[in-house]
């Protein structure tokens, strides 16, 4: 900066033969301006404004004296822009420590020795270059730091939500649940630090707190298809078994070393854990009461009741925001906590008009800006979710296409695919995963045929790859009907071969063919 | 005349004095001229006859430190006195140390003269 220009000395004295031979000495290498006393010399520094390089302080001079030049300095906090020379012909200490005390860079005694005067002055100017550069120098590197860790906060967030995302799919959720969910406790938490300033929640904790609350639901990875995708109502064990969803969510998370030394985990956990408690207690997993459920659960908690409410389920339709607001503040959706009820409600047109209102599912996101060069997280998530989109349409097609009460067990991916006529039959999904759970919990065949078929199922070879036999099968209403099973075994090409799919068709039996 | 030589009876330290103006022995000789022609010492004097305590102070003060850088040791001594006279409160020695001052000054005068012309 100054050293890029021509250095400006300015010598105050109100001899011109001092000025005359200060300015001879140093001619060559700088410009030089002159002032004859303190008034004048504070002039040329604001006319300066900025470029001086250095200033030769005569103390004795008329009208303003040297140190009243300094107190103008000090004034208008100019000491540390550049250095100050007292040149003095005083030996008087008093006055020597009075110019230290000021500030100054040096004291020179007259008579002038010039290659001294010359060397400290040069010394005095790259300290005071170097300690603004470092000052400047300081000043970028925090900047840079503060975009580092701005990106890295990014990066969590569309990792988290992502995963969460993927886990959430199969439940039928979108990756919009999951940012809605965060975005609504980050929202409703901002409010929350500002007027409760007793919490101590400052803005990494209501990021932390936003985070947690997109994990929400990661429990339900460890919870069976059939029970997780079950259109109908859940008999008691198998809403045991969704309840403890809950607890799995902590689990995983416990698991996680490296999560469990973030301000992250015990949000996290909490939310995992308690987000189901009822502010009456009659909540689970720990039937935890009022005040007992923390806080960042209770927000979490409304949060998801609101969005479950106002979004398409298999079971029902999605309600008006006003319907769902009536609900939840007539206690039919569960017991809340009065207070942050009133809040919520308070909060509420305001997180519809920005999460629930736009028709694209996936606008602007307002807390998790997504830099453009880490799409590839998101992207890789996005691909799976459409593999298992056209995975999806394929069975429906297969099943559109085919007349017969047909179905696919696919050994290796672990799932059934069925006809329309199957499903017509027997309600539930075109395609289950988790097939070995389901067919292990499946009380549609008589156990006396489901132990035959097991005894059968150890003939089958290459060679011998199918089985005929005759079931009664379970129907909803209650009764038992005849059918004629088919099974073909599909095998895999290799040496030894293994059985990687199974082929099932069923045939009634007293049923004309047509 | 050889300007040292001329100059020889008021300074003292000849080979120090220009030293300090880097060797350059005319950077010396200009600045000599000037002197000639600087008005500190009419200050001094006014003052004096002024009883200008203050002023005095300042024109003595600025007085030593010309000389000094100048090499005229002796001039820059009694401009010293007579600073220290006036922070002193020391009025008795005034006439004394204004005698001094002049005289020295004078000499010098007449030495710069002689190299002038």
């Amino acid at each position: 900066m100054a050293h890029q220009k021509v250095q400006t000395l300015l010598i105050a004295d109100d001899s011109e033969i001092n000025r005359a031979i200060l300015s001879e000495m140093f001619i060559d290498d700088y410009r030089i301006v002159e002032a004859e006393n303190g008034r004048a010399a504070i002039e040329k520094i604001q006319e300066l404004d900025g470029c001086l390089t250095a200033l030769f302080l005569d103390i004795v001079m008329p009208e303003i004296d040297g140190f009243g030049v300094l107190e103008y300095l000090h004034l208008h906090q100019m000491m540390n822009e550049f250095p100050v020379f007292m040149i003095t012909a005083e030996t008087d200490m008093k006055m020597i420590l009075h110019g230290y005390d000021m500030g100054v860079a040096d004291i020179i005694n007259k008579p002038i020795e010039p290659i001294v005067v010359r060397r400290r002055l040069s010394n005095a100017i790259e300290l005071f270059l170097n300690r603004n550069h470092l000052a400047s120098q300081v000043a970028e590197q925090v900047q840079l730091i503060r975009r580092q860790a701005d990106e890295l906060r990014s990066i969590n967030i569309s990792i988290i939500d992502t995963l969460s995302s993927v886990i959430e799919f199969r439940s039928g959720e979108s990756g919009s649940h999951v940012r809605r969910i965060r975005e609504a406790t980050y929202t409703l938490f901002s409010n929350i630090s500002r007027i409760r300033p007793d919490l101590k929640l400052d803005q990494n904790a209501v990021e932390a707190i936003s985070s947690a609350a997109a994990m929400h639901d990661i429990g339900k990875i460890s919870i069976p298809d059939y029970i997780l995708n079950k259109p109908g109502r859940l008999t008691a064990e198998e809403f045991e078994i969704m309840k403890r969803h809950t607890v799995y969510g902590c689990d995983i998370l416990e698991s996680i070393t490296v999560l469990k030394q973030s301000e992250l985990y015990q949000y996290a956990y909490d939310i995992c854990r308690y987000h189901h408690e009822r502010w009456d207690g009659k909540g689970y997993p720990d039937g935890l009461k009022g005040d007992e459920i923390p806080l960042w659960a209770q927000v979490v908690s409304l949060a998801d009741v609101y969005d479950a409410l106002v979004s398409d389920r298999v079971y029902k339709k999605a309600l008006s925001h006003e319907k769902a607001l009536k609900m939840i503040a007539g206690g039919e959706c569960g017991a809340f906590n009065p207070t942050l009820l009133q809040y919520f409600l308070s909060m509420a047109d305001y997180l519809r008009d920005t999460l629930y209102t736009s028709s694209d599912e996936l606008g602007a996101s307002q807390t998790s800006p997504l830099p453009t060069k880490y799409t590839a997280v998101s992207t890789a998530a996005e691909n799976l979710l459409t593999q298992l989109e056209t995975e999806r349409q394929k069975t429906l097609l297969f099943s559109l296409l085919s007349d017969d009460i047909m179905f696919y067990i696919d050994f290796r991916t672990d799932t059934i695919e069925y006809t329309r006529r199957c499903k017509d039959l027997f309600p539930g999904p075109y395609r289950r995963i988790h097939a070995t759970d389901y067919l292990q919990n499946n009380s549609r065949l008589l156990p006396e045929d489901l132990e035959a078929l097991r005894c059968e199922l150890k003939n089958i070879t290459q060679q011998n790859p199918d089985i005929q036999t005759t079931v009664q099968v379970h129907m909803d209403k209650g009764e038992y009907r005849s059918f004629k099973l088919h099974l073909y075994f599909c095998f895999s090409n290799e040496a030894s071969p293994e059985r990687t799919g199974c082929l099932g068709k069923m045939e009634p039996v007293n049923e004309q063919q047509n | 005349m050889e300007i040292e030589e001329v100059m020889a009876p008021v300074v003292d330290d000849m080979e120090t004095t220009i030293r300090r103006f880097a060797g350059r022995i005319e950077l010396w000789e200009k600045f000599l001229l000037k002197f000639k022609d600087d008005l500190t010492y009419t200050e001094l004097q006014t003052a004096y006859e002024l009883s200008d305590g203050p002023a005095m102070e300042r024109a003595a003060h600025t007085m030593k430190g010309i000389a000094a850088n100048l090499g005229l040791q002796r001039l820059s001594d009694a401009s010293a006195d007579m600073v220290r006279s006036v922070r002193e409160n020391r009025p008795d020695l005034f006439e004394k140390n204004m005698e001094a001052v002049r005289r020295e000054y004078q000499a010098v005068l007449d030495a710069i003269r002689k190299f002038a012309d």
